[in-house]
């Protein structure tokens, strides 16, 4: 160890205020191999498969049935994008847990607080670095897969951003995926358990959101259609799988659910113990 | 300035800290100690605002942590156990504290530099040794030049070398005006840091006073005599009051009688003497003492050796530590 | 000062002389002590059993007295496969269950504890793997026969009767519980090839899901050859009664696939455990 003695450090005010936060909490996402290579994996992922099956698909035209080329004729984003938003959607769950919740499975949540002891600055500056990637990357792969997509169904299934509602469609699954992975974000904060975290997401978004569309009567389709993702993806959709929600208000109720998830996520986070 | 006012913390049924008040001054290095489980570790987290108080306060110059704008500037934080990311590398891990408070990059490097971890600054923390990730904490607390430092066990793991360094560190500091509170069990290593000392027992304050007073307050006295008149020394020793306990090695352990006045009583009686030696207490003797109703865990005999072999307890430090044990646990056990 | 009664060792009785070797018998005791004093034990086989009971009750419930459904449409279906649906979602709590069997050991520190302890390597291995698979099948079948008989008495309501002797209701009821078993088997080998929980749950999740909604965007000749031989499809067969033959594997030869995806997780994982660091 040095024999030097310590010099002064002489910088501004030294306040941690948001800016400085938000600057901490980048270095933090960056500088872990796993995250930074999970979101790699991702982009190479959806535009691998989405390349795949449109062209398999294409490959197998000749072969398929007319009613079933029929069907992706008339709505053929959810063919395009369907397989890259369903990885986006996996990766983005996890991603979200584990932002919040490996804080606690390390440890580091001890350093962080002493270093920002205002825990909604902290807690809003994380939600704020993990999203702004996960939009960009995620409208970017949207829009690189349909055009992946278009250029490769071209001949076979005509399709185009002025087509109605495409275009909408296409931007939605980016904000999509953005508002699942501070759903995500949250859930990670309120169970502070990276295995039950993940678990529970999953199982929401992948199997009991789904599964609710089983409910019965009218009563169990209004509930459905109201639960977090199944309202979410009506921005997806061209033709909308259920008529109690449009697009806009469907995107707008998973939204309001996701921010009250972060409320409870930052009231747990200010109240608990560390 | 760290004040602690009339802290309690329960968990259910538990009370880990109870009506804790004390004073951490600046310009001196003060040690918290305590056996295990006394709360030392659950006070320092509460002063750090890292867990909430049942009820009562901490303030660090006169305003809780949470309220601080610029925390690591003001206190630098070493606790047990590793708060890093094994994913990521030292020199990551510093950064991202560094940058909440504006503190450049440059200085990152410097107190990695200043705690040896220079070399290794690119790796991840995954393959550190216990001392390395110990001095990288150490780096962490002092990335803000603090005024405070709340250090618990740093010695943990760190070999001769920065044992010797982090003392060191903490009395220049000290000696610059900053407020040091430091945590351990290491005795021999408190007694020759600390100048004061916080002792707390079961969520309690057990003493809150100087270095010097605790050990003379808290332990015994014993004066080693050697001398070839055995008999004649026993019987001028016994006269002024005191009591003398041969050891195998030939020495007289005296106790009860201080050594100028032993030295007067030969003198005056014509005995000859090899050897006049005040034996210092030792802090970990002291401590002993006066932790032995309130340690958490025990051995199972629950003996615990503090006074020289076949020397039993004076009734005069015997009534000091009966007493202070009883005020301190308000004449009952406390569970 | 050599006094040993400071420390009061000597008061300890003395250990009697050790018999034998430290054999595998002792392994499984030890690996049974590990898995019941852990909470996430009950938490995931008790969430695993509440989960899917629950929701194979609630949707059949509904199916039953809520859809306009005929009896002569629903002789068509297969409703004891249907009964036990929520299974679903078991396998993923099963998962969950077994990766951290194994992937606790590791985040934990805990392995180095267990492996110092065992000098033959694999008897902890092998013991834990028993272990969780008895564990699995005795909670997996606790789920298939509780669904099964909770369900069918909703559809006895709608005038289906359905039983356990009915034509293979005991192969379907007793399967329902074998691939949850199984489930838990190949996320156990999958922890133990990553050695990291979120890892071993996501791809566990990722074999058993979304490698079958992936498949679903195959075009349809496709399909047909594929989608037999994924575990989800392949292991399914075991909990159901009717089989397409061409596009559907047999129960057994069904289940059987779908262990092999298990077995080769576990003999990679056991490969691994062996060779690595601690």
């Amino acid at each position: 160890m040095s024999a030097d003695t310590l010099t002064r450090a002489t910088i501004g005010t030294g306040h941690a205020h948001f800016g400085r936060l938000l600057l901490a909490e980048w270095t933090k996402l960056r500088t872990v191999r796993s995250t930074v290579w999970s979101f790699v994996v991702l982009i190479v992922a959806v535009i691998g498969f989405t390349s795949l099956f449109t062209a398999l698909t294409v490959g197998q035209w000749s072969t398929m049935q007319a009613s079933d080329k029929a069907q992706i004729q008339l709505d053929p984003v959810p063919q395009i994008l369907g397989s890259g938003l369903f990885l986006g959607q996996l990766a983005v769950c996890v991603l979200g847990v584990l932002i919040a919740s490996s804080e606690y499975s390390t440890g580091m949540i001890r350093s962080t607080l002493l270093a920002s002891p205002h825990r909604l600055r902290m807690f809003a500056a994380k939600a704020i670095v993990f999203t702004i990637p996960v939009f960009v990357i995620g409208e970017a792969l949207s829009f690189a897969s349909y055009e992946i997509g278009k250029a490769i169904f071209s001949g076979k299934v005509p399709t185009s951003l002025s087509d109605p509602h495409v275009t909408r469609a296409v931007i939605g699954s980016g904000l999509y995926l953005s508002v699942l992975g501070l759903f995500a974000l949250a859930i990670g904060q309120i169970i502070r358990h990276t295995a039950g975290a993940i678990t529970t997401v999953i199982a929401l978004v992948l199997v009991l959101v789904p599964l609710a569309g089983l409910l019965p009567g009218n009563l169990g389709k209004h509930v459905s259609a109201y639960l977090p993702t199944n309202a979410g993806q009506q921005i997806i959709q061209i033709y909308p799988k259920n008529q109690i929600l449009t697009a806009w208000q469907g995107f707008g109720v998973f939204a309001i659910w996701t921010a009250v998830l972060l409320a409870v996520a930052a009231f747990f986070l200010v109240e608990r113990d560390a | 300035m760290i004040e602690v006012r009339d802290l309690v913390k329960r968990y259910g049924d538990t009370t880990a800290v109870d009506h804790l008040s004390f004073t951490v001054e600046p310009g001196r290095i003060t040690g918290f100690l305590g056996p295990n489980g006394a709360g030392k570790s659950t006070t320092m987290r509460l002063i750090l605002g890292l867990d909430r108080p049942t009820s009562g306060s901490s303030l660090i110059d006169g305003k809780p942590y949470r309220d601080l704008p610029d925390p690591l500037r003001y206190v630098g934080a070493l606790l047990e156990a590793r708060a890093v990311h094994p994913g990521r590398t030292a020199f990551n891990h510093l950064l991202y504290l560094a940058q909440t408070q504006g503190v450049p990059k440059s200085r990152v490097n410097e107190v990695l530099a200043l705690v040896g971890l220079d070399t290794v600054a690119k790796k991840r923390t995954k393959g550190f040794s216990l001392g390395m990730g110990q001095r990288l904490g150490i780096a962490a607390a002092l990335l803000g030049d603090p005024k405070l430092l709340i250090l618990d066990e740093p010695v943990n793991g760190l070999d001769p070398e920065g044992i010797v360094w982090i003392r060191n560190l903490m009395k220049t500091l000290a000696a610059e005006g900053r407020t040091i509170f430091v945590s351990s069990h290491l005795m021999n290593e408190m007694a020759v840091t600390a100048d004061h000392v916080v002792v707390i027992g079961r969520g309690k304050l057990i003493a809150d006073t100087d270095i010097e007073d605790f050990i003379s307050q808290f332990s015994q006295h014993v004066v080693l005599v050697r001398t070839p008149q055995p008999e004649e020394l026993t019987r001028a020793v016994t006269a002024l009051g005191g009591e003398v306990t041969a050891r195998s090695d030939g020495a007289l352990m005296v106790s009860g009688a201080e050594a100028p006045k032993i030295g007067e009583a030969a003198a005056r009686d014509g005995i000859v003497l090899h050897e006049l030696s005040p034996q210092r207490a030792s802090l970990e003797e002291a401590f002993m003492e006066l932790t032995k109703a309130d340690v958490e865990f025990h051995a199972p005999d629950g003996q615990w050796a503090v006074q020289p072999p076949g020397q039993p307890p004076t009734p005069v430090q015997d009534a000091v530590s009966g007493s202070l044990a009883a005020k301190a646990l308000g004449g009952d056990d406390v569970r | 000062m050599t006094s040993t009664t400071i420390t009061g060792y000597d008061q300890v009785a003395a250990l009697p002389e050790p018999k034998g070797r430290a054999g595998f018998g002792g392994a499984l005791r030890s690996e049974w002590t590990k898995i019941r004093s852990v909470r996430s034990t009950v938490w995931t086989l008790g969430t695993a059993i509440l989960l899917t009971v629950g929701i194979s009750a609630l949707g059949n419930w509904g199916r039953a007295n809520h859809s306009g459904a005929t009896t002569a449409q629903l002789a068509h279906e297969d409703l004891i496969q249907r009964s036990m649906f929520g299974i679903i979602l078991g396998q993923l709590v099963m998962v969950v269950f077994g990766a951290l069997a194994i992937t606790s050991e590791y985040s934990t520190g805990m392995i180095r504890t267990s492996l110092s302890v065992q000098p033959r390597r694999m008897h902890p291995f092998w013991a834990k793997l028993l272990v969780i698979s008895a564990l699995a099948f005795v909670v997996g079948e606790v789920i298939s026969f509780a669904s099964f008989l909770i369900d069918s008495s909703f559809w006895r309501g709608k005038g289906v009767a359905l039983s356990l002797s009915s034509p293979h209701a005991m192969q379907a009821v007793i399967g329902g519980g074998l691939y949850l078993a199984g489930s838990a088997i190949l996320a156990f080998g999958l922890g133990a090839m990553l050695r990291h929980t979120a890892g071993a749950i996501t791809s566990g999740v990722g074999l058993l899901f979304v490698v079958t909604i992936l498949a679903s965007f195959l075009p349809d000749n496709w399909q047909n050859h594929v989608n037999k031989w994924l575990p989800f499809n392949a292991g399914g067969q075991v909990w159901a009664t009717q089989h397409v033959p061409g596009s559907d594997l047999g129960a057994w030869t069904g289940f059987g696939v779908f262990m092999i995806y298990g077995a080769v997780a576990v003999v990679f994982g056991a490969l691994l455990f062996k060779k690595r660091d601690a």
